[in-house]
């Protein structure tokens, strides 16, 4: 059972439904309830395609997956499952997700979601062996939660929704590269060419995580522009977004692990912070 | 730790505001019905009357059966013919120095339904205030007064009628209910006996008054004070309007 | 405070560690019954103290089911305190976890009186802010007690050297210090002694050294697996708070011209002032944890590059 649960990545899950309760949220009109079935049918579904994405993602990199250290605890590489399970159980769940929101949410959402899968699966995994773009491609299907609870909630993509998307698109990068950064001799034993192992001096790794964390500040602004938050939250996303940019700049001038961690623990925290002071400054109830 | 209580406990017994007594050296007031004459005028209210939200009584279902239906707050209450109702009117300057004596009968305080009755009243300093618990349930009165000695008094249902006096002027003290946090009352201690609360038609007269230059005052629980000046000749009659905003 | 000897003296009493966690819990629940009587106005709906209307148990409507409830609270917590100290005395041979026990009944003890003041002297605010505060650290001592009786505890410390590019030990004692601070006011605002804007400001401030304190222990301490814990469990608590305090903001700012505590306002409220008593905690413990494990300092140490 744990094996199962293991497959479908769990904790990126988990940020997948946050930021998609997030963009649930903003989809709903102001004076209107929760709704909480279909808030659960959201969730649910894409929990579901999120998940079968990920198994089906840890069933075609089985083999490079053995390489890394980082990956080589994962059930395939270890042998826990065969192969054969693996890839129906993917399938499965995304079907069910994929089904789930279609039916009981509307067509948007459910199409959001296979474009995720698609995205993911067909055009970034392959990339990852070929080329550090991967990376930018990759952030595309990341981003597209948000945009999945918007939908669901409203039945449209707004300018709102998409302030949410590019949000989480930018954060990606300085949160990748750090860990690629942190990890660049296991990706490199497993073939996959992330931007610190095409240029291990780290130079450029560090110049783009100071770029992409300078433009999540005024990127992180927009919700307050078109009024979706407050103050409050204007002033939370400016101390966030700068302490972010500040641990990014501390790893440029000292291109260590220690201080790719501090990135990487930074944008664990800078994310759902955002998130909660976006939620909770609401200009009106 | 337990030092800083202890010292605590002495500073609070220590602190209680000490109550101005009126001096007793001033002369008696004494009135001329030959030349007095009375004050009169309305409370006018301009713009939209705000919304008074009802009150939510659920904790208490005792209180929610006594009303068929709901109350609505009476914060700012605009009568529908413009004018501010539950305003106190009181002469605040133009007297002579003098001790006014309080009159004999009480001042009431009513809980009632889990409402004070009346919302805003007047009385006399050194007056009697006679607290009245209809209810069948607990109250407390607390008096947050800031001039007199506040107090803090149990009303068990359909006890004896309570009896407390304000010895120094003070307007308005406001008076609550912890039990029920919605019951406000307001209480404004005059010196003298020219005061009045305006009603439904929003109009007030203060009667009796010695001839002389007056300064009036007229205090709302929200929408705070307003002056206003008038000269009372002998045996005449003067009028004065306060015009609060939207 | 000693390391502890090995084993011998201290063996692990399930059921006093269990009863130890019984009265953190307890004392928890005490905290949220007080936030209530507060934000629901009811503090002096029971004008007489100790007893309740000349009675043991008057009837609970309104607000003096908030006021005395938090009375019949109190008192539970009160002979759970005594029950403890009775209990450690017999089962545990550590001096100072007697001694401690003994200051954490004389604070219970002193709550009580403080909280019979507050009625008695009509709510003078720096009766009920002292009242809200030794609330807080009476919390966390309940807290530390469920620690130093617990198995892990006895099992000896976890010890790694303390880095001196990155020294914890002030750092550790600066997060407690600024949260009562921040603590104390909170209280003084919410007893109208001062506006609630020195709080405001001065959130930033306290999360700012939690966040410096838990990164770096993240960052340079993260394989003494006690002290990785220790610090995710303070930051998390501290980021709900902010959240809370953000929410109980708002929702004062909405009801501003209600006429009695709205029921929003008072859940964001009192769920603030309780994940408050928990951020006091989980500093407080922190703190404990980095004095404990912390070894010698070594100077220059290049961690792991």
């Amino acid at each position: 059972m744990r094996e199962y649960i293991e497959l479908t990545k769990p904790r990126i899950t988990w940020l997948i439904l946050m930021s998609t309760g997030v963009g649930y949220f903003f989809g709903l009109d102001r004076t209107a309830s929760l709704n909480w079935p279909l808030l659960i049918h959201t969730i649910v579904g894409t929990g579901l395609i999120a998940s079968g994405t990920a198994a089906l993602n840890q069933w075609w990199e089985r083999e490079s997956d053995k390489l890394m250290r980082r990956t080589a605890g994962r059930p395939l590489p270890m042998g826990l499952m065969t192969a054969r399970r693996a890839l129906w159980f993917g399938i499965a769940l995304a079907v069910l997700g994929a089904a789930e929101l279609w039916i009981w949410v509307n067509p948007l959402s459910s199409i959001l979601g296979l474009f995720t899968l698609a995205a993911y699966l067909f055009v970034y995994t392959p990339m990852k062996s070929r080329t550090h773009l991967s990376t930018v491609v990759g952030a595309l299907p990341g981003a597209v939660p948000p945009l999945m609870g918007y939908a669901a909630s409203s039945g449209i993509l707004t300018r709102e929704a998409w302030s949410l998307f590019f949000i989480l698109f930018i954060w990606q990068f300085p949160h990748f590269l750090a860990i690629a950064w942190m990890y660049r001799d296991d990706y490199a034993r497993a073939g996959i060419r992330m931007l610190p192992v095409v240029e291990p001096d780290g130079q450029s790794t560090s110049r783009q995580i100071i770029l992409y964390a300078s433009t999540l500040i005024p990127i992180s602004l927009f919700p307050f522009l078109f009024g979706m938050s407050g103050k409050i939250y204007l002033v939370g996303a400016l101390i966030l977004g700068f302490w972010f940019l500040y641990t990014g700049v501390r790893v440029a001038f000292d291109r260590t692990n220690v201080r790719a961690r501090a990135v990487l623990l930074a944008s664990v925290i800078y994310l759902p912070a955002i998130y909660g002071l976006m939620v909770l400054d609401r200009p009106s109830f | 730790m337990f030092a800083a209580a202890f010292c605590l406990l002495l500073t609070a017994c220590g602190s209680s505001p000490q109550p101005q007594t009126a001096s007793p050296s001033l002369p008696e007031a004494h009135v001329d019905p030959a030349t007095a004459g009375s004050i009169s005028g309305r409370v006018l209210f301009t713009g939209t009357p705000p919304a008074m939200p009802t009150i939510d009584m659920s904790s208490n279902p005792d209180c929610q059966r006594s009303h068929k239906t709901p109350v609505k707050a009476e914060t700012v209450v605009v009568n529908k013919n413009g004018t501010l109702r539950y305003a106190f009117v009181w002469i605040k300057d133009g007297l002579s120095a003098a001790h006014w004596t309080p009159p004999a009968e009480t001042a009431k305080l009513t809980q009632n339904g889990c409402i004070y009755e009346p919302h805003v009243s007047g009385m006399m300093a050194g007056q009697t205030l006679e607290i009245l618990n209809d209810d069948p349930v607990n109250h407390n009165v607390h008096a947050q007064s800031t001039v007199n000695p506040p107090w803090n008094i149990a009303e068990p249902p359909r006890a004896e009628h309570s009896f407390r006096k304000f010895p120094s002027p003070e307007v308005l003290i406001p008076m609550s209910c912890s039990v029920h946090p919605w019951m406000h009352a307001y209480i404004g201690v005059s010196p003298h006996p020219f005061f009045a609360v305006t009603g439904e038609d929003g109009s007030f007269t203060l009667r009796g008054v010695p001839p002389g230059t007056y300064t009036i005052e007229v205090v709302q629980e929200k929408l705070g004070k307003k002056e206003g000046k008038v000269t009372l000749s002998p045996s005449g009659t003067a009028s004065i309007d306060f015009t609060y905003g939207g | 405070m000693a390391a502890s000897h090995s084993g011998a003296e201290n063996t692990y009493h399930a059921g006093l560690f269990r009863w130890s966690v019984l009265l953190a819990c307890c004392t928890l629940l005490l905290v949220v019954a007080g936030g209530l009587v507060t934000s629901r106005d009811a503090g002096l709906s029971v004008p007489d103290w100790p007893l309740s209307y000349g009675k043991l148990m008057p009837k609970m409507e309104g607000g003096i089911l908030y006021e005395h409830g938090h009375r019949m609270i109190a008192t539970m917590v009160g002979m759970f305190t005594i029950v403890s100290l009775v209990w450690i005395f017999r089962a545990d041979r550590r001096r100072w976890l007697r001694i401690l026990a003994v200051i954490a009944l004389l604070a219970v003890i002193a709550q009580g009186v403080l909280g019979g003041l507050t009625v008695l002297l009509l709510l003078p605010w720096y009766i009920s802010s002292s009242h809200a505060t030794l609330a807080q650290l009476f919390f966390s001592t309940t807290v530390a007690m469920a620690l130093f009786t617990s198995r892990r505890w006895l099992a000896g410390p976890t010890v790694v050297p303390e880095d001196g590019a990155n020294p914890l030990r002030g750092l550790s004692l600066a997060a407690p210090i600024c949260v009562i601070c921040q603590l104390f006011l909170g209280a003084a605002a919410r007893h109208k002694a001062i506006g609630s804007i020195y709080h405001i400001c001065a959130a930033p401030i306290v999360t700012g050294v939690i966040l410096w304190l838990s990164m770096r222990i993240l960052l340079h301490y993260a394989q003494n697996r006690e002290l990785r814990i220790g610090s995710v469990l303070l930051l998390s608590i501290t980021l709900v708070q902010v959240f809370l305090g953000v929410g109980a903001f708002m929702t004062r700012v909405a009801y501003v011209d209600a006429v009695q505590p709205m029921p929003l306002m008072v859940t964001f409220t009192v769920l603030h002032v309780a994940t408050g008593a928990l951020t006091l905690a989980a500093s407080v413990i922190l703190a404990i944890l980095v004095r404990r494990n912390l070894g010698a300092r070594v100077n220059a140490l290049s961690m792991a590059a």
